[in-house]
């Protein structure tokens, strides 16, 4: 099947030194969430303003929909790119009302038609009661779902969200965000996100892309992603993780917490990403793993965060609610899932020495 | 605290308290400044004055009433005198004062005129030959060839004024005749002679009905003459701004309404609480002096005979016989004028 | 709610003796100076000056403003001043620099374009300044959601902008048109009557103030009338709310800025640079500057308390009207519009009126002309107050009480600091047109108490060129160095 979006080299920079976006390649097929996650400042938003056309790329291309619309001495106005946009403040016009704004990119169609349009959409965001009101009379997530309606009338194949949902508290962001998910899901709509949090993009894209200062590092699944980090920093940004140094063996290395295998052969000297949760405490009686102390323990409800001391380094173990340890307690901690290599290892050998801090 | 309530008194004291003479004039501080330290150099009283235009002040007067902190009205116009004593703002002169103008006083006797205007037909030499011009200013409808090239003020006090004469002395009839003749002459209307003689010095025009002192002061700008000053200063520092001969002035034949003098003079008010000097000060506006000085720095005319003027300006005896001799009050009838005015389509 | 009422009651003040002075008017003579055929072309004629005023001021006004926010021209020092100055030249300095211009041989400016010329030129700041702000103000992401919506940047410009921009317009325009209504000394120099000039005339020749009373209700009445269309064009319009933090600013093309600069240069040539030119071609040899130090300290002693007292005057009524919304507080705040639109001459006979019958100790003082000024020229202080006051959070000063801060403290140390740059070219405003001032200063001003505009003026009038250019450069010259600073002070905040 042909993509929706395929964006090749694409390369932005506004004042000379610091490219905002160098060599950024991906594809997203008909009906796919793509999410495009980094720290802000990593060019995430520039590669987005760069697909709606708001932005003239120095170099690469920007096909749409099988229509080439920047690149090889083509640009595309944004206006005939035919790709919604969602901006993070909404940006609806203050003007107009609700299905005005709804109506605001209907104007191709018949005067009839468009009237319709704009309801049948209102009504697919369940906010037709509140269409003769005033974008400043709503509430934050009912202006969301406004522009979200006013992105997706037109019906085009590809809407760009930035930061669409950072504007909304917590409870009401994860309730808005399975909401569009299902609502682009059934309107079978390309979707690219923008989002500088990594559970927001692990659970609302079916692929996902992380940049880190202008650059595309690591594309693919969320569990991809997550589970297999390319990068440190990636294994850092995607959630908490323990980065060690080791020696690999090709599919097992030696590590502070003893042998390790690995998910994915390596060689030589690499750091380790450990998850929190591939983390065990065992009693310190216990036959497995190495001897620690635990040096701190926060209790978050539905599971326990604990801080634990072993050979000279600290780690960052997840528990469940269960877990009987204090800080103070002796334990040995064990690794009870394959490690994940994430790079070379800058450290001397043997690991073990210099104390790093065991999470970020 | 004490300076805050000092500068606060200071802020709030009346002028008016100020025990001297007040005079509000509706002539502009150039022409009145030098005259009026003269004469507190005089006489060591102290005068202070409230510039304005005389249809502002006026009207000023008119609501201040007996308390206004006004002591003499100098204007620019009679009308505005008139109208002044109609309103009953104005107290009787002496007769010893009345008598000193040699013309233009007017019988109510509750102001004097101190100095004259002459309506004139101003017209470009270069453009115009002064031999085809009219000895009457009725026959000017008649030049057919300016159509277009001539400008008026119609609303303007000077010209206003003029018509009223025209009614007065020649009949309702004629006047009316005069005005939609000219009207088909397609003059062109300025608000103000300045501007009117800049129009006709650039071309704009060849013939402007004004008055007298505009094209002197155009020509020869205002000297900025010191009270005291002798005679080699005249003409000297001017601001002079279009060259000798741009603009030249035609007269009508002697009594004719074209020549028609208008009169500015001054007038004690009822409520005047320094009468006495301001009885003085008119006195002293009306010494040769004063007529003279009045003559060699803004060109106006004396009104009193014996008076020396300066080169261009007619001799006093002569000004004073070159328009029809009328009382200044009798030229009050302006709403039948501004009616007539209305009436052939020029306001 | 109560200082607003205050302040809208001074404005008012005014119109109750114009009520007494209107009714001694002859039925008949009235009715026949305004049921001729006349009065509906002067009317139509000051109209159309209005609207042709409106159209030349937008002209210059959008293309400078939009140029000034969207370009690096942003940063061209002195372009606050360009944007703000000719504000302080006295309309008949403009005309006589027109006429001037016009010359013998170039094209004659004068009669509609002239006055249009003259008034549009001196007037265009009140649409420029208004127009800046609110696009400082504009989301860009407005456009570009338009633009990703399937719009041409002129169908974005049409439907977007312009309706975003609408209550600046609306503000800016009615300065500009109830100035033009009320202008006597351009249209008369430039011999274009219009309604206002010709009742004037009337009334100078008669000398019965009671055609002044009508002069001025009749401008009232057309006044309301603009009120009236302003409030009906703004229903709907949304305050452009706070400002969002901004984004990257779009990109400016050299094009556009080479035209910003053209555009500037014209705009500054025309409204400050002519006028300054012939000021200075009248200075002539002999022209005595020993008047003018004392009459620039009166300008000052006059215009700035009126500046400070207008631009703390409007603040309440603004608040009234952003904050608590309501008929009233709408109603309240174009009360201000009247004072505005009252013609001096009657304003300066009310103040008479009133003030002999009840504070005979402020006649003719100092105070009362600041007062004066102060209620006259209210409304355009209040423009920019409000435009501050939207784009300042509303919890702000509920913020400042709950931490203990007594209203007076609230005001110093929140208000002042927040809606200071309004405050300040709202006082801007204020001064320059004061500065310029001439029916008022003449009529109310302390015996003696001349200022720059009164003595440029009386030496102007009499054709002493010379002798008004110091006075009339002065005027210029402390007006760009008091509202320089002001309005430079403003761009820096940004």
């Amino acid at each position: 099947m042909k993509p929706v979006l395929r964006v090749q080299d694409l390369a932005k920079a506004y004042r000379p030194g610091g490219p905002a976006v160098a060599g950024v390649s991906f594809a997203v097929a008909p009906g796919e969430i793509f999410a495009l996650l980094g720290p802000s400042g990593s060019g995430k938003t520039t590669t987005l303003r760069l697909i709606a056309g708001f932005e003239r790329p120095d170099r690469g291309e920007v096909w749409i929909a099988g229509r080439q619309a920047s690149g090889g001495g083509r640009f595309l106005p944004p206006e005939e790119r035919g790709v919604g946009y969602v901006f993070q403040d909404h940006a609806l016009f203050p003007h107009l009302t609700v299905l005005e704004n709804v109506m605001f990119g209907l104007h191709r169609r018949p005067p009839r038609r468009r009237r319709a349009r704009a309801l049948e959409v209102l009504d697919l965001v369940g906010l037709t009661v509140f269409k003769d009101r005033r974008p400043d009379e709503l509430s934050g997530g009912q202006q969301q779902r406004v522009a979200l309606a006013r992105a997706i009338a037109p019906g085009p194949p590809l809407v760009l969200l930035d930061e669409a949902f950072s504007s909304l508290d917590a409870g009401l962001r994860e309730v808005t965000r399975a909401e569009v998910r299902a609502l682009l899901k059934a309107t079978g709509t390309s979707a690219v996100l923008v989002t500088h949090d990594q559970e927001e993009a692990l659970s609302f894209a079916d692929r996902l892309g992380v940049m880190r200062a202008g650059r595309l590092v690591q594309v693919g699944t969320p569990e991809e992603v997550y589970h297999l980090p390319a990068t440190p920093f990636v294994a850092r940004f995607l959630g908490h993780t323990n980065l060690v140094p080791a020696r690999a063996h090709g599919d097992w290395a030696e590590t502070p917490l003893g042998r390790v295998p690995l998910a994915r052969p390596a060689e030589g000297a690499v750091r380790l990403s450990i998850r929190p949760e591939h983390l065990e405490l065992l009693p310190p009686q216990a036959a497995e793993g190495v001897p620690g102390r635990v040096r701190s323990r926060a209790f978050k409800g539905h599971d326990l965060t604990l801080e634990v001391e072993a050979a000279g380094r600290r780690y960052r173990v997840q528990a469940d609610y269960r877990s009987r340890f204090f800080p103070g307690d002796p334990v040995r901690v064990r690794v009870r899932e394959p490690a994940v290599a994430v790079g070379r290892n800058a450290e001397a050998e043997p690991p073990g020495v210099k104390r790093e801090r065991a999470a970020d | 605290m004490r300076t805050t309530l000092l500068a606060l008194l200071l802020f709030l004291i009346p002028a008016a308290l100020a025990q001297e003479l007040v005079v509000y004039s509706g002539r502009t501080r150039p022409l009145v400044e030098p005259l009026v330290r003269a004469f507190e150099k005089e006489t060591g009283v102290r005068v202070r004055v409230r510039y304005g235009r005389d249809p502002e002040l006026l009207a000023a007067l008119a609501e201040e009433g007996l308390r206004s902190p006004a002591d003499l009205f100098w204007a620019n116009g009679s009308a505005a005198l008139a109208a002044a004593g109609r309103l009953g703002l104005l107290a009787p002169l002496p007769e010893e004062l009345r008598a000193r103008p040699a013309a233009f006083i007017p019988k109510s006797g509750r102001w004097v005129p101190l100095s004259l205007r002459l309506r004139v037909l101003a017209y470009a030499p270069g453009r115009v030959d002064p031999g085809a011009l009219p000895r009457s200013v009725l026959e000017l409808p008649e030049l057919k060839g300016f159509s277009g090239r001539i400008g008026w003020t119609p609303g303007y006090a000077s010209f206003q004024d003029f018509v009223t004469a025209l009614r007065l002395l020649h009949g309702e009839e004629t006047a009316r005749r005069w005005l939609l003749g000219m009207k088909a002459l397609a003059p062109k209307a300025y608000a103000s002679n300045t501007a009117m003689l800049l129009a006709l010095a650039s071309g704009e025009i060849d013939l402007a009905l004004t008055n007298h002192y505009y094209v002197f002061r155009l020509l020869k700008g205002v000297p900025e003459g010191a009270y005291e000053g002798d005679e080699e200063e005249e003409g000297d520092e001017t601001s002079a701004r279009a060259p000798e001969g741009a603009v030249a002035i035609h007269r009508f034949a002697l009594g004719d309404v074209g020549n028609l003098a208008l009169v500015t003079g001054g007038g004690v008010l009822r409520g005047a609480r320094h009468r006495s000097p301001a009885l003085r000060f008119l006195a002293f506006l009306l010494s040769p002096k004063a007529q003279e000085f009045q003559a060699r720095s803004v060109y106006e005319y004396p009104v009193v005979r014996g008076v020396q003027t300066p080169p261009g300006l007619l001799p006093v005896e002569e000004a004073l016989r070159l328009g029809p001799r009328i009382d200044p009050e009798r030229l009050k009838d302006l709403k039948g004028t501004l009616r007539l005015l209305r009436e052939v389509g020029i306001l | 709610m109560l200082p607003a009422a205050g302040v809208a009651a001074g404005v008012l003040l005014p119109l109750g003796y114009l009520g007494v002075r209107a009714l001694e008017a002859d039925p008949a003579e009235l009715a026949a100076l305004l049921l001729r055929p006349q009065t509906l072309a002067l009317l139509g004629r000051t109209l159309g000056l209005a609207a042709g005023v409106l159209a030349f001021d937008l002209l210059i006004a959008w293309p400078l403003a939009w140029l000034t926010v969207r370009t690096p021209l942003v940063r061209v020092p002195g372009l606050a001043l360009v944007g703000a100055l000719p504000l302080a030249v006295p309309g008949y300095v403009m005309a006589y620099a027109l006429l001037a211009l016009g010359g013998g041989r170039g094209p004659h400016l004068a009669g509609f374009w002239g006055a249009l010329l003259a008034l549009g030129l001196t007037t265009y700041p009140y649409l420029y300044l208004n127009l800046r702000t609110a696009l400082l103000a504009l989301d860009p992401g407005l456009e570009e959601a338009a633009r990703s919506l399937g719009h041409r940047p002129a169908s974005v410009f049409l439907r977007v902008v312009l309706p975003a921009l609408r209550p600046a317009f609306l503000a800016g325009g009615l300065l500009v048109a109830l100035h033009v209504l009320g202008d006597f000394g351009v249209v008369s120099l430039m011999r274009y009557p219009t309604f206002s000039y010709a009742i004037y005339l009337q009334y100078t020749a008669s000398f019965d103030r009671t055609y002044a009373a009508w002069l001025a209700l009749m401008l009232l009445a057309l006044a309301a009338l603009g009120l009236a269309l302003e409030a009906r064009l703004l229903r709907g319009a949304r305050p452009l709310g706070r400002p969002r933090p901004r984004r990257r600013p779009p990109p400016a093309p050299l094009w556009a800025t080479a035209l910003g600069a053209v555009w500037a240069l014209l705009a500054g040539g025309l409204g400050v640079g002519l006028p300054l030119a012939v000021a200075l071609r009248w200075l002539g040899a002999g022209a005595g500057l020993a008047g003018v130090l004392p009459a620039a300290a009166h300008s000052l002693l006059a215009s700035l308390p009126a500046a400070l007292l207008a631009a703390l005057l409007a603040y309440p009524l603004a608040r009234l009207e952003v904050r608590r919304p309501s008929p009233l507080a709408g109603v309240l705040a174009r009360v201000a519009y009247f004072g505005y639109a009252v013609p001096p001459l009657a304003l300066a006979l009310a103040w008479i009126f009133f003030g002999l019958r009840a504070a005979p100790f402020l006649y003719q003082t100092l105070a009362m002309l600041v007062l004066a000024y102060t209620l006259h020229f209210l409304a355009e202080a209040l423009g920019p107050v409000r435009s501050a006051l939207y784009q300042t959070p509303r919890g702000l000063e509920e913020a400042a009480r709950s931490l203990g801060h007594r209203p007076a403290s609230v005001f110093l140390r929140v208000v002042l600091p927040s809606v200071g740059p309004g405050l300040a070219a709202g006082a801007a405003f204020v001064f320059l047109s004061a500065m310029k001032e001439l029916p008022l200063t003449f009529l109310l001003a302390p015996l003696g108490f001349d200022t720059l505009a009164t003595n440029a003026w009386s030496y102007a009038s009499e054709a002493m060129f010379a002798e008004a250019a110091p006075y009339a450069l002065a005027l210029l010259a402390v007006s760009a160095a008091l509202v320089g600073p002001l309005l430079g002070r403003r761009r820096d905040r940004r």
